[in-house]
């Protein structure tokens, strides 16, 4: 009490100092920014490697009848028993593995709420279990592009093994072959090449720096920069949600080799912003800004050479 | 108020001087009343400067003050402070221009993770340097120099009377003696020497020419030119857009050498996105002229934005709608692109295409309006037109 009312008296000695509303403004400044750095989101993890590896097992012994309880569990509610669609979700008929193994990898689905555009998030099924659902899927309601199982999916988990050392060691050997596996890919593309392919058809919706932006009715192009070489392989396959299809032949297996060679060298490249970072938002808006607070600073300094003199400073 | 034991009794009305000047806020050591001013202060200025002539000026009498040797003495500590906060910055700079040395693969501010806290220290040191000195010299000033006001009157600037006729007589003289007034063909022929010369600058306009023609309404897409995929080589067929929702940016294949891409120039004119949609996705307002432009559901556009230029891409096979980043002009792509929101005004151009006797996609003439910003008679031709109906 005695604290907070020396606090107060302080506060009010000096609330009529000349520099009394400069310092408000500063502070005021400094919360906000504090409060933006804690607000924003963190990219401090996606340089990350994801993804998953030498997992054609996987494929090769999917449990349809799993898959088929995971579809009657989460999926039939809004799709339908036949996969139909509902009113509050689309049609699975003809939509292929592909689409299935990126929607259910990517977190997006199962949704929570089918009226909203679904962010990326930790997925609901593990690899196994969403191989399952693919192949349910694809061979209950037929058609689509099959998961191309050149790129390297996600990573694999631990959780997926035995626990005890033998689990460590089985786990260990498959990160070793996944990360040989990424590697072997992601070298195999012609990086110049991805790189005009990427510029001329999808940085005008997903950002030269893989950051995403807007679209229409607020819908937004997702930021790319934690999505595996499979993800975005599946995404050009089947153009999920707003995207465009880039078909196997107008964007060869090669050519979308490049392009995501190109984007998973954006995801390793560090942002030169360093703590002042913009999240790449273009040169033009960084220039903008770092403009408008540069003549702010500027301005704020004249006013202080030349205010004038007050008779009791 | 101030230090200028006279400045109070200056000023016009001097109660109301002492009911704002509160005696409480006075600092110690300033003098208490009518005493001569405190050692330090130049005492000869104030004297000159105050009472009742030298208030004249913008600043009133309150504001004139002078520095008691204890406020400067403060003002000379904050600057010198704000002078050795530069001085560290400078050696700081200094120091992190050598922290990072080139290493053997060149330098090592060419890295960004590296380059980024290079950047940080050497600018940020040289920002507090530069400020810091900046800021110490504004401290002198406000807290150190004495602030009055100094009269100093001005020389009389016309020339007196006889001045003035003497040099009037002595022009003359030599304006008669030159001949110049009296030998009127010799003055007629240099006016006329120099017209030509001050015409020149309104003749050359002429290079601003000529009028750029029909440049801005054709560009090189002609009937049976091949298309490629922008980045590629690689010919373009009708199925190979085989998914509906499936979209791709194609150039002109170069007529004179297929393995490379048409000039720059030329990209810029030339690049259309292909669309491949249903058929019976097309709107029916779309004309049947519009609808032959088009085959089988693929439909190209201009990919340049009819308002400044940008490159209008953002395709979403959801809604057809084409979206312009820069300022958000939407075009319906299943409608001749007509503009369903923002500045563009007119909708994208449409490049009529038909497929070739071996399955390649083919141009099958030129835009079916000018590519890129409006400009004056972007739309003569079609206004023409119309008022010819």
């Amino acid at each position: 009490m005695t604290r907070n009312g020396e606090t107060v008296k302080w506060i009010n000695a000096r609330r009529r100092h000349p520099l009394a509303g400069y310092a408000v403004v500063v502070l005021a400044l400094a919360l906000l920014g504090g409060v933006y750095s804690v607000v924003a989101p963190d990219n401090a993890d996606r340089a990350q490697a994801q993804a998953q590896s030498a997992d054609a097992d996987i494929y090769e012994d999917v449990d349809i009848s799993n898959g088929k309880q995971i579809f009657t569990q989460s999926c039939a509610s809004c799709h339908g028993m036949g996969g139909e669609g509902t009113e509050n979700g689309p049609s699975l008929v003809g939509v292929g593995a592909a689409s299935v193994d990126f929607q259910v990898s990517t977190g997006r689905m199962p949704s929570m709420d089918p009226d909203v555009q679904m962010p990326r998030k930790e997925p609901v099924y593990d690899r196994e279990e969403t191989a399952d659902l693919a192949a349910y899927i694809s061979e209950e309601f037929g058609g689509g592009p099959a998961i191309p199982l050149d790129a390297p999916g996600s990573e694999p988990e631990r959780a997926e093994f035995e626990d005890g050392a033998a689990g460590d060691e089985a786990y260990e050997e498959a990160l070793e072959t996944y990360e040989a596996e990424y590697e072997a890919y992601v070298s195999g593309g012609d990086i110049d090449a991805g790189q005009t392919l990427y510029l001329t058809n999808c940085a005008q919706c997903h950002s030269w720096s893989g950051t995403g932006g807007a679209l229409t009715d607020g819908h937004y192009a997702p930021p790319i920069g934690e999505a595996t070489p499979r993800q975005l392989y599946e995404a050009m396959l089947t153009g999920p949600g707003a995207m465009p299809v880039f078909d196997e032949t107008t964007v060869t297996p090669e050519e979308k080799q490049d392009i995501i060679t190109h984007v998973e060298e954006l995801q390793m490249e560090a942002d030169a912003g360093g703590i002042f970072n913009l999240n790449r938002i273009g040169q033009a808006a960084e220039g903008f800004i770092a403009w408008t607070i540069g003549i702010g600073l500027i301005i704020a300094a004249a006013v202080w050479i030349t205010a004038k003199q007050r008779a009791h400073d | 108020m101030t230090e200028n034991p006279q400045a109070p009794n200056s000023g016009p009305d001097p109660a109301a001087n002492e009911a704002s000047g509160t005696g409480g806020e006075r600092v110690i050591g300033t003098p208490t009343g009518g005493t001569a001013g405190p050692t330090g202060m130049t005492a000869d200025a104030p004297q000159e400067s105050t009472p009742s002539s030298a208030h004249e000026g913008p600043y009133p009498p309150e504001e004139t003050h002078l520095r008691t040797e204890e406020e400067q003495r403060r003002g000379e500590r904050i600057a010198a402070l704000w002078f050795v906060i530069a001085f560290l910055a400078g050696v700081g700079f200094i120091v992190s221009y050598f922290l990072f040395p080139p290493g053997p693969d060149g330098p090592a501010v060419g890295d960004p993770s590296t380059g980024q806290i290079a950047n940080i220290a050497m600018g940020g040191t040289l920002t507090v340097a530069l400020f810091a000195i900046g800021a110490g010299m504004t401290v002198w000033v406000r807290r150190v120099i004495p602030h009055y006001e100094v009269a100093s009157p001005y020389d009389e600037l016309p020339s007196d009377e006889q001045e003035k006729s003497s040099f009037g007589e002595f022009f003359m003289r030599g304006a008669n003696e030159s001949g110049f007034t009296r030998r009127p063909l010799m003055r007629r022929t240099l006016f006329a020497a120099m017209l030509p010369l001050g015409v020149a600058p309104i003749v050359l306009l002429r290079d601003t020419g000529p009028l750029p023609g029909d440049i801005l309404k054709q560009t090189m897409w002609e009937d049976g030119m091949h298309m490629v995929v922008e980045g590629t080589s690689r010919r373009i067929r009708a199925e190979d857009l085989a998914t509906p929702g499936g979209m791709i940016t194609a150039l002109p294949e170069n007529p004179e050498d297929p393995e490379h891409p048409v000039s720059l120039n030329d990209q810029s004119k030339t690049v259309i996105i292909l669309i491949k949609m249903r058929p019976d996705d097309f709107d029916s307002e779309m004309t049947e002229e519009q609808l032959g432009w088009t085959h089988n559901g693929i439909i190209a556009y201009s990919k340049i934005c009819t308002h400044v230029g940008c490159p209008a891409a953002l395709y979403e096979p959801t809604t057809h709608r084409i979206l312009c980043p820069c300022h958000q002009s939407t075009f319906d792509a299943a409608n001749a692109a007509k503009v369903v929101f923002g500045p563009a005004h007119r909708p994208l151009p449409i490049l009529p295409i038909r497929v070739d006797d071996e399955g390649y996609l083919v141009a099958a003439g030129d835009f079916s309006s000018p590519v890129g910003p409006t400009f004056w008679d972007a739309e003569r031709d079609n206004y023409l037109a119309e008022r010819e109906d």
